[in-house]
C-alpha cells in the first residue's frame, strides 16, 4: 500500500509530489544544516539511493527509518562524505561536500553504528587524536573532554587501552571523540546498538541536550521507540527511495487508522510480508 | 540443549551429524562430531584453493614447486653425505674395528639425527604458533563452543589441525634426505616402515608439548597477547637459524667435513626426542629389533603421556581458557611500562603540533603520532620489520668479522675510503628501504576498519597522504643515518684493531663529509622508495583484514618491490657513484660527475615522490571503507 504525500509541517517545506521536500525551495534563513538534493547512488546495475531529496533544519533531530538494504547507511555515508554519490548534491551548513568538503565535515560528526577504534591507543589518546584530526587545540579538548569523561562515567578508564573497553564502553569513548570539538551536525548510524538501557537513556539525554543547544542530529534506527520519542521529523526510506517525511503528528494524521510508528513502518515498508511470517513461524 | 559449564550435558545432548542419533553412546557421537569437524575444514581448505583468486591458485603452485626442488636437493645432500660419511668411517677402520664387526653405518647415524632435530626444531616453532591459533584464535571458535558439539572432539580436530601442518615441514625437511639415508646405506625393508612410523611420531611431540603448554599459558596470559609475543619469538628465532647459516660457509673454511660430523655427533643428547628416533630408525635398519621396539615404546609412551592426559582434561581446561581469554577484554588492560612518548599523560601530544613537527597541520600531526603509538605497540608490526633488519645485524657482524677491503686491505686510504663508506650506505639504504617501504604500502590498509574516521574528519587527502609518507620516512632517516653509522664504526674498528692503532687513532679514520654525504643520498633514495610503496599501497589498499601480513596481498608487494627497485637502483648508483669514485684522480672532470649524478638523482627523485604522492591523494576518495 502506498500512502499519498504528506503535507509540509512548515510553510517553507512545501510538498513535492512524490513526498519529498522540493529542491528548488530556498532555505528559509540560511537554517538548513543538512541538504540533500537528488541523491543518486548506484553500484552497477542496482540502484541504492534513487533521487533522494532531504533537508533537516538547525538544533532538529531527524530519524531515518527504514527495513534493512532500504539504503539508510549508504545515504548517511554520502552525507558523511565517505561514499560519493553517483549524481546530485549535498550541503552541510551550506557548505557543498562535493566542491568544500573540508569545511563542510569539520562540523560534522560521524558515530557509526560499529565502533571501530584503535584497539593500542588508550581511551584518552583517542579522544586526543580525533581532536587533533579536527584541529581543536590541546587544552579546550582537554577540557571538554574532561567533562564529557564524567557524563558518560569512563574517567577511570580514559588511560586503559581500548581494547580492554567492552561494546558500551567503545560506543561512549566514540561519542566523547565525535563531541569533543562541538560539531554542528551530528550523524547517528544505529546509534543504541549493544547499549544497555541505563546507557542508551544517556546518550538519548544527551542528544536531546545537544539539539536544544542546537546541534542538528540526524539519526538511523530499526528501533521505532527511538524515533518515536526522539525525533522531531522523521523519513522513511526503502529501495533507496524516500517514501514518508514529516513529525510523528504528520505521519499518524496521514494513516489516522493506526496509532504507532511501528504500524505506519509496517504498512508502508511491506507489512504483510511480516504478517506471513508471523503466521509460517505460529 | 544445554552446555554445562563443565561439559557434562554435551556428552548426552551432542548433535551427531552423520544423523546417526539415538543409536550411539556418548564416545561414538563425539568420534562422528569429530570426523564431521575435520570435513568440514577440509572442504574449507579445498575451496580455498579450488574456488579461490587465481593469484592466489598461482602462489600455493609456486610454493609447492618450490616445496618439490628443496625436497629434491635435500634428498641428494643426504643421499651424498651418508654415503661420503659411509666411505670415509669404511676407510678409516681398523682391522681390530673390522674384526670386532664395527659397523660403519652407525657413523651415518648422525645425518639421522641431524635430520630430526631440524624437523622437529622446525615442528616446535610452528607446533606452539599452530596449536595457539587453531585452540584458542580461530575465528570459528565461538561458534563451535556454544553449539551443542562435544567440547573434546572440537579440541580433537583443532589439535588434529595443529599437527598437520607439522607433517607437511616434516616431509619437506625429512622424507628425501632420509631415503637418500636409507638408500646410501642400502638398509632394508624394516627401514622403510620403520620411516613412515618415525615420521608419523615427529611432528606429534612437539605439537602435543605445544598444545600443552598453550592450554596452560593460556588461563595465565590472554591468547591474542600470547600469540603476538610468540609470533615475535619465532621470528627472532627463525633470523637466528638464517644467521647461523649464513655463517655456514666461513665454517667450511675452518673445519674439514669429518671435523663438522664430529661436532654434530657431539650435539646429540639421549634425552632428546629427535634422538630417540633416530636410534629407532637407526636399529630398525640394522635389523636390532629390541633396540628398535624399546626406542619406539619410549616415543610413542611419552607422547601418549602428554596427549592422553590432556585429552582427558581438555573439557574443562578448554572450556576455561576459553572463558578466561573472553573475560581478558573486560579487565582493565593498563599499558603504562611503555616508551616515554606513548605514555598516557603525554595523551594531548597527539593533538598538539610541536618540536620537528611544528610547521605541520594539526591533523597531519595527529595522524603521524597516532601511528608512531601503534605501530611499536603491536607486535605484529615488529614481527614483519624483523627480518629486514637481520640483514643489517648480519651486515654488522660481518664487518666485525670480516670486514670489507679493497686492494690488499688498505681500506684506510683516502681513495677507498669513500667508496667502502658509499658501499655502507648502498646496504643501509637497502636495509632501510625494505623495512620502511613495508610500513608505507600497508600504511593505507593498515587503517582497516578505522578508515570511516580519516575519511569523515576535515583531513585533505594530501594532508592524509603526507601524514603517511612522514610516518614511514622520519623513521627511515634515523634508521638509515644510525645503519651507516653502525657500518662504518664495525668496519672501522676492525680496521684500527688489525693495524694495531689506538681508538683514537681508529676514529681519524672517519671521512665525515663522506658519511655526511652517504646519509643525504641514502634519504633521498628513501623518499622515493616510501613514496613509491605508499602510492602503490593506495592503489590496492585492502581494508578488511587486520593483520599486517593479509594488509600486503602478494601482487601488492611484488608491484611495490618492482617500482620501487628499479627507481633506487638508478637513483642510487646515481647519487653514490660520484661519492665513490669523485675523487679519482683518472677523472678529468669530477664536477661533471658530480653533477650529472646529483642532477639524475634528485631529479627522478622529485619527479617520483611528487607523481607518487599526486597519485596516492588521487586514490584516497575513492578507497571505500
Amino acid at each position: 500500500m502506498t500512502l499519498p504525500p504528506i503535507p509540509a509541517h512548515d510553510p517553507d517545506f512545501a510538498p513535492h509530489p512524490d513526498g519529498a521536500p522540493h529542491p528548488d525551495v530556498p532555505p528559509p534563513d540560511g537554517d538548513w544544516m543538512v541538504e540533500a538534493i537528488d541523491l543518486v547512488k548506484t553500484y552497477g546495475e542496482f540502484e541504492a539511493v534513487k533521487g533522494l531529496t532531504l533537508r533537516v533544519r538547525r538544533g532538529e533531530i531527524f530519524g531515518f527509518l527504514g527495513p534493512n538494504g532500504a539504503g539508510k547507511t549508504t545515504t548517511i555515508r554520502i552525507l558523511t562524505g565517505l561514499l560519493q554519490p553517483t549524481s546530485g548534491v549535498v550541503r552541510i551548513g551550506g557548505h557543498d561536500l562535493a566542491t568544500d568538503s573540508l569545511a563542510a565535515r569539520a562540523i560534522t560528526s560521524l558515530i557509526p553504528d560499529t565502533p571501530y577504534l584503535y584497539d593500542k591507543l588508550t581511551g584518552r589518546e583517542f579522544i586526543h587524536f580525533v581532536a587533533g584530526l579536527y584541529g581543536t587545540p590541546p587544552d579546550v579538548a582537554e577540557r571538554r573532554m574532561a567533562e564529557l569523561l564524567d557524563v558518560f562515567d569512563l574517567t577511570d578508564r580514559a588511560d586503559d587501552l581500548i581494547e580492554g573497553y567492552s561494546h558500551g564502553m567503545r560506543q561512549k569513548t566514540l561519542m566523547i571523540a565525535a563531541l569533543v570539538h562541538d560539531p554542528k551536525v551530528l550523524f547517528l548510524d544505529e546509534p543504541t546498538v549493544g547499549l544497555d538501557p541505563r546507557s542508551a537513556k544517556l546518550m538519548r539525554d544527551v542528544y536531546r541536550q545537544l539539539a536544544a543547544r542546537g546541534t542538528t542530529i540526524l539519526l538511523s534506527t530499526h528501533i521505532l521507540e527511538i524515533a518515536e520519542r526522539m525525533c522531531d521529523r522523521i523519513g522513511i526510506i526503502d529501495h533507496g527511495e524516500l517514501i514518508a517525511l514529516g513529525t510523528m503528528d504528520e505521519l499518524r494524521h496521514l494513516a489516522a487508522h493506526h496509532a504507532t510508528l511501528e504500524d505506519i513502518f509496517l504498512e508502508l515498508t511491506g507489512g504483510s510480508a511480516f504478517a506471513e511470517i508471523a503466521r509460517v513461524l505460529e | 540443549m544445554s552446555v554445562g559449564a563443565e561439559g557434562e550435558a554435551d556428552e548426552t545432548t551432542a548433535i551427531v551429524p552423520d544423523g546417526a542419533s539415538g543409536a550411539t553412546g556418548p564416545a561414538r557421537r563425539r568420534r562422528s562430531a569429530f570426523w564431521w569437524l575435520v570435513r568440514s575444514r577440509w572442504t574449507i581448505f579445498w575451496n580455498t584453493i579450488a574456488r579461490g583468486a587465481r593469484w592466489r591458485r598461482l602462489t600455493y603452485g609456486i610454493v609447492a614447486g618450490g616445496l618439490v626442488v628443496i625436497c629434491l636437493a635435500l634428498g641428494v645432500l643426504g643421499w651424498g653425505l651418508t654415503s661420503g660419511l659411509k666411505l670415509a668411517t669404511t676407510l678409516d677402520l681398523s682391522a681390530a674395528d673390522i674384526a670386532a664387526g664395527v659397523d660403519p653405518r652407525s657413523a651415518t647415524d648422525v645425518i639421522l639425527a641431524t635430520a630430526f632435530s631440524g624437523a622437529m626444531l622446525l615442528a616446535v616453532m610452528v607446533g606452539f604458533t599452530v596449536s595457539l591459533a587453531a585452540l584458542y584464535l580461530a575465528r570459528d571458535l565461538d561458534m563451535l563452543l556454544v553449539s551443542p558439539v562435544s567440547r573434546r572432539a572440537v579440541f580433537a580436530s583443532k589439535l588434529l589441525g595443529g599437527i598437520l601442518p607439522g607433517f607437511l615441514l616434516v616431509g619437506v625437511i625429512t622424507v628425501l634426505p632420509l631415503i637418500g639415508h636409507g638408500m646410501a646405506n642400502e638398509y632394508g625393508a624394516s627401514y622403510w616402515a620403520a620411516l613412515v612410523v618415525a615420521l608419523v611420531l615427529t611432528p606429534v611431540l612437539p605439537t602435543a608439548f605445544g598444545a600443552v603448554a598453550v592450554v596452560f599459558i593460556v588461563r595465565r596470559v590472554p591468547a591474542h597477547r600470547l600469540g603476538e609475543i610468540v609470533g615475535l619469538i619465532v621470528v627472532a628465532m627463525t633470523l637466528a637459524i638464517v644467521l647461523l647459516l649464513g655463517s655456514a660457509n666461513r665454517l667450511q673454511e675452518t673445519m674439514t667435513f669429518q671435523q663438522v660430523m664430529a661436532y654434530l655427533n657431539r650435539a646429540r643428547s639421549p634425552y632428546s626426542p629427535a634422538e630417540w628416533l633416530t636410534r629407532f630408525l637407526a636399529a630398525s635398519g640394522r635389523h636390532d629389533t629390541a633396540t628398535a621396539l624399546r626406542w619406539l615404546a619410549i616415543n610413542v609412551g611419552v607422547a601418549a603421556a602428554a596427549l592422553v592426559p590432556l585429552y582427558a582434561v581438555s573439557d574443562r581446561m578448554y572450556q576455561e581458557g576459553w572463558l578466561r581469554m573472553h573475560s581478558a577484554n573486560l579487565r582493565r588492560v593498563v599499558r603504562r611500562g611503555i616508551l616515554w612518548w606513548q605514555r598516557p599523560e603525554r595523551a594531548a601530544d597527539l593533538g598538539r603540533p610541536s618540536g620537528l613537527l611544528a610547521r605541520l597541520p594539526a591533523p597531519v600531526v595527529a595522524m603521524i603520532r597516532k601511528d608512531a603509538r601503534l605501530i611499536p605497540r603491536d607486535l605484529t608490526n615488529a614481527a614483519q620489520v624483523l627480518s629486514p633488519l637481520a640483514f643489517g645485524v648480519f651486515f654488522v657482524i660481518q664487518q666485525l668479522l670480516y670486514p670489507l677491503r679493497i686492494g690488499g686491505g688498505e681500506s684506510g686510504t683516502v681513495y677507498t675510503q669513500p667508496v667502502l663508506t658509499m658501499f655502507a650506505a648502498f646496504v643501509a639504504t637497502g636495509v632501510a628501504s625494505m623495512v620502511f617501504s613495508r610500513v608505507a604500502l600497508t600504511g593505507i590498509s593498515v587503517e582497516g576498519k578505522r578508515w570511516w574516521l580519516l575519511r569523515s574528519a576535515p583531513l585533505s587527502a594530501f594532508q592524509l597522504v603526507l601524514a603517511k609518507f612522514l610516518v614511514a620516512f622520519l623513521p627511515y632517516g634515523v634508521l638509515s643515518g644510525a645503519l651507516i653509522l653502525l657500518f662504518e664504526g664495525a668496519r672501522l674498528v676492525r680496521t684500527a684493531v688489525d693495524a694495531d692503532m689506538g681508538l683514537v687513532a681508529g676514529l681519524a679514520l672517519v671521512h665525515v663529509p663522506s658519511i655526511l654525504y652517504a646519509w643525504f643520498a641514502s634519504l633521498v633514495v628513501g623518499a622515493g622508495v616510501v613514496a613509491v610503496s605508499l602510492a602503490v599501497g593506495a592503489a590496492r589498499p585492502n581494508l578488511k583484514w587486520d593483520s599486517p601480513h593479509e594488509m600486503m596481498t602478494p601482487d601488492v608487494g611484488c608491484l611495490s618491490i618492482l617500482f620501487y627497485g628499479a627507481y633506487a637502483g638508478v637513483t642510487s648508483i646515481a647519487l653514490l657513484l660520484p661519492g665513490a669514485v669523485g675523487g679519482f684522480p683518472m677523472l678529468a672532470h669530477p664536477w661533471a660527475f658530480w653533477l650529472a649524478g646529483l642532477t639524475i638523482g634528485l631529479g627522478t627523485t622529485a619527479v617520483v615522490v611528487g607523481g607518487s604522492l599526486w597519485l596516492a591523494a588521487g586514490e584516497v576518495p575513492f578507497i571505500d571503507g
